[in-house]
């Protein structure tokens, strides 16, 4: 078995909806640097992989609790905590609908030279949302399949931009007068369907090969793409045969695709309501929840997902008296259904609270855990082991506590279990992940070590 | 000599090599790789930062430079190393070129409000709508559009921007624990941009930032980029010799501002200055002449070639310049920094090998050589007559005529009062226009 690869998303105060009411930091504070490097410090010290930061070039202003999760573009925000905070990759969002694959190779060039070879890029083929596409003076026409193909062509052009200056294209002969040798410098002469980009790259080539690609979607398009060009895909699935299944496509479509490499690794989203042990971590999720004014907005979010209208339900009663059962159609949503009626039952939740907790903002697919860090560890190793994921994408509900408290609590029980060494110091992104899904989780020998100490 | 009072507006031309051509060449410089990682820019800000200069400058266009010896004269993107180099720094101002051809206005304006965020108001915009058929081929065109279409899409790209950066209200982030209000939506006003060459309808992504909008700034020489220039910029990075021409562009300057409404007071013009500092004249000129000297006839006539955009090649190094023929041959295609490399060459008689050797040095910016007191003498003067509110130093190699610059220039003159005696305060803009000024985007 690897390592785990573990990949922190970063979102103001946490992901949770109302983590900002709970943080120490005032909202304004969120947009400042003290606030990226407190957070992304932190995350480099425990030990987390890389840094993610989520993005779409709109306003999500459909719920005002959402109106600031896209006021920091992500290159921006990484290349300010580049130089800052070593070691952790840096990952960011941009989109093949509406950003420009030169600038975007360039910018992402820079921040691997910046970084040394920490750049990582989500590409993410933005949905035919008239709204966003107004931002830009346009209307969403093009059908799914024009927009994969144009993901595909901004990612080619990308990785041919990216290998335009040979290793060596720097001379630096002074008596000579070469600074550059021309011949080792080469147009892309890219000429696609959606791109005609003339080349070469006005950066030299940076450290890694090509930033590390990452891909999120499960859609047949979304996984054909993901084979042929992510080194990194985020998958939502709930344990089980779902996401078994999906870590097989993702392998079987790579290897189709000509790939020797094992294709992608797959991360699965981690959604973890953490304390020290399970009863503080319900008591915490319980402070979070009660802090979020879901609302009317929640209960119709808990009936859409329940299939059901709570409107005849008291918000005081006990959701387990209720006896309500979850829609029959399969699918995510009615796992989800089943997934939160548990809870009610397991934590003794009302009707409003669970009201707030189908609305907390954390997206409703999610992989969630609840729990100590013994729990939380042994929930990770376990879904490792049954081969459905490399690695987790970990969304937090507030960074203040919950943060720390991983970073202190589980780590040192994954690296207790053989799952999360520390990596060496100066690796790349790419280095770094190869060294994870690379490494035997050998846990005679990390017990041995502990017997020695 | 005029009346003036206050001090003088001091940016860095913060580039990766030397401003001459042959600067990498001295042993002195340091490796050419040097300029892929971010010390070699903080050693310079940091030194300007500390001789408090209001701000440091990146210009930037999105294609490899044709010249082999400039291939690493922009080698980074400026806006990520500007996000960089502004979270190592304090307080000096950080401005960066970006191109309104080339960008949507929805993103640079993400990019920059994020950046003001995080720098606590300390950053600039240089708008240039990039010239060159090779940034067009790198972005989906073969050929750039002429430069009434640039400047018509630039005009509408501004008003874009700074809608987007004015459209949430001060009070929109209410940011309230206690009662759950985070921000107020009726605060965050729609932006309806519908022009010729580009539309702009929704709301902005960001809380207003510390600056509102960053600085604004413009270089062009063109009448479209001094018009541009007159309606939005706050400073102005000209390209100018010294004398009449420098006294002239100044008043276009504030002409095209007192045509767009404006206080002419409120855009400062900067012109660049290029000094070769030495502790004796004779001195000083033995360092340019050793510049010089690394640079062969060839590299003198490519250079040439890429500036006038015109190809010379093939020419007699010491024949005059032809400049009926050539400005024939451009057939009104150049730049404006073609066309002053023609006029320079026609007033003065030049030859390649003496045109050459003034642009070398400066290209074509005030390029001084002589002992701190004649660079200072130099300065004052041009501030007297109302050439210039400031200077956009580019040292001719780095980091050395920095480091001279500001151990041996710049006390001289704070001691006539001409330079700051400790750091400005405030946001970038606020250094630079310390009035408030009305001007409608």
């Amino acid at each position: 078995m690897s390592e785990a690869i573990l990949a922190l998303n970063l979102r103001l105060a946490g992901f949770h909806r109302a983590s900002w009411r709970r943080s120490s930091r005032a909202p304004a504070e969120f947009l400042t640097l003290d606030h990226a490097l407190d957070v992304v410090g932190r995350a480099a010290g425990y030990g987390f992989d890389s840094l993610f930061l989520a993005d779409t070039p709109v306003l999500r202003d459909d719920d005002p609790w959402g109106a600031l999760t896209t006021a920091l573009e992500p290159l921006s925000l990484l290349a300010s905590v580049a130089t800052r905070v070593p070691e952790i990759g840096l990952i960011g969002t941009v989109s093949s609908t509406y950003d420009d694959p030169y600038t975007i190779a360039r910018r992402l060039a820079t921040l691997d030279h910046l970084s040394g070879g920490r750049a990582g890029l989500n590409v993410v083929v933005s949905a035919p949302d008239p709204r966003t596409a107004a931002n830009f003076g346009r209307v969403p026409l093009e059908p799914r399949q024009r927009r994969y193909e144009r993901a595909d062509e901004f990612l080619d052009v990308v990785a041919r931009l990216w290998r335009s200056w040979e290793d060596d294209a720097i001379v630096d002969d002074r008596d000579g007068g070469v600074l550059v040798d021309p011949a080792r410098i080469h147009p892309i002469r890219f000429q696609g369907a959606h791109f005609r980009v003339e080349g070469p790259l006005n950066v030299p080539r940076p450290p890694q090969p090509a930033p590390v690609f990452v891909q999120a979607g499960a859609s047949a398009n979304g996984i054909g793409h993901a084979a042929r060009w992510a080194d990194l895909v985020y998958s939502a699935k709930q344990p089980g045969i779902d996401a078994s299944g999906f870590r097989e496509a993702i392998r079987t479509a790579a290897a189709a695709a000509g790939r020797t490499d094992g294709g992608p690794a797959v991360l699965s989203g981690l959604l973890v309501h953490l304390g020290r042990d399970d009863a503080e971590a319900a008591e915490r999720r319980r402070a979070l929840d009660a802090a979020n004014n879901a609302g009317d907005v929640g209960l119709d979010r808990l009936s859409q997902i329940l299939g059901t209208s709570l409107d005849g339900y008291d918000p005081g009663d006990l959701v387990a008296r209720l006896r309500l059962q979850p829609p029959e159609q399969g699918g995510d949503t009615a796992s989800y259904a089943a997934h939160l009626l548990a809870e009610a039952e397991r934590d003794g939740l009302t009707v409003a609270e669970l009201a707030a907790r189908a609305y907390d903002g954390l997206s409703a697919g999610q992989w969630r855990l609840q729990g100590g860090p013994d729990a939380v560890a042994q929930a990770l190793e376990a879904r490792l082991l049954a081969d459905e994921a490399d690695g987790f994408s970990v969304l937090l509900p507030d960074y203040d506590e919950t943060l720390d408290l991983f970073g202190t609590e589980v780590l040192p029980r994954l690296r207790d279990r053989g799952i999360h060494s520390e990596a060496p110091a100066g690796l790349t992104l790419r280095e770094r992940l190869a060294l994870r899904r690379s490494a035997r989780g050998d846990r005679s020998r990390s017990s041995g070590l502990l017997a020695d100490e | 000599m005029n009346e003036r009072s206050g001090t003088l507006r001091l940016n860095l031309f913060l580039r990766a090599q030397g401003l001459h051509h042959a600067s990498w060449r001295r042993d002195a410089a340091p490796p050419a790789r040097a300029v892929l990682g971010i010390d070699h820019y903080l050693e310079q800000v940091q030194l300007a930062e500390a001789a408090f200069f209001d701000s440091a400058f990146i210009a930037d266009s999105p294609a490899l430079n044709p010249n082999p010896w400039d291939r690493l004269s922009y080698p980074l993107e400026p806006t990520v190393l500007l996000a960089a180099l502004a979270a190592r720094t304090r307080t000096i101002g950080l401005i960066v070129t970006a191109s309104t051809s080339y960008w949507e206005p929805f993103v640079l304006a993400r990019v920059f409000s994020t950046i003001d965020h995080l720098s606590a108001g300390r950053i600039g915009w240089n708008i240039v709508t990039t010239a060159g058929d090779a940034a067009a081929r790198n972005h989906g065109s073969a050929a750039v559009a002429p430069p009434a279409e640039r400047y018509a899409r630039a005009e509408e790209f501004v008003r874009a921007a700074i809608a987007l950066w004015e459209s949430w209200d001060d009070n929109a982030l209410v940011g309230d624990r206690e009662s759950g209000v985070l921000v107020e939506p009726e605060a965050i006003r729609p932006v309806r941009v519908r022009g010729e060459h580009l539309q702009v309808e929704g709301r902005f992504t960001a809380p207003r930032s510390p600056q509102s909008r960053p600085l604004l700034v413009q270089a062009g020489l063109s009448e479209e980029g001094i018009a541009l220039a007159g309606r939005f910029a706050d400073a102005v990075f000209s390209v100018i010799e010294h004398g009449r021409q420098g006294r002239e562009y100044y008043d276009a300057v504030k002409q095209a501002a007192l045509r767009a409404g404006r206080d002419p007071e409120s855009v400062l013009v900067l012109p660049g200055i290029a000094p070769i500092i030495g502790a004796t004249e004779a001195e000083a000129l033995r360092i340019r002449d050793g510049l010089d000297e690394r640079t062969g006839p060839e590299q003198r006539l490519d250079q040439l070639s890429g500036f006038l955009g015109v190809d010379v090649r093939g020419a007699d190094i010491d024949a005059g310049v032809p400049v009926d023929e050539l400005a024939g041959a451009l057939n009104g295609g150049t730049t404006s920094r073609g066309r002053q490399l023609l006029e320079t060459a026609r007033r003065d008689g030049l030859s390649y090998r003496e045109l050459s050797a003034w642009f070398q040095t400066g290209r074509g910016h005030i390029a001084p050589v002589g002992t701190p007191e004649q660079i200072a003498d130099v300065i004052e003067h041009a501030w007297r007559e109302r050439h210039a509110d400031g200077f956009n130093l580019m040292p001719p190699s780095l980091p050395d005529q920095l480091e001279l610059f500001v151990r041996e220039v710049l006390p001289i003159l704070r001691r006539r009062g001409l330079a700051r005696t400790e750091p400005g305060v405030g946001t970038l803009r606020e250094r630079y226009t310390p009035r408030p000024q009305a001007v409608s985007a």
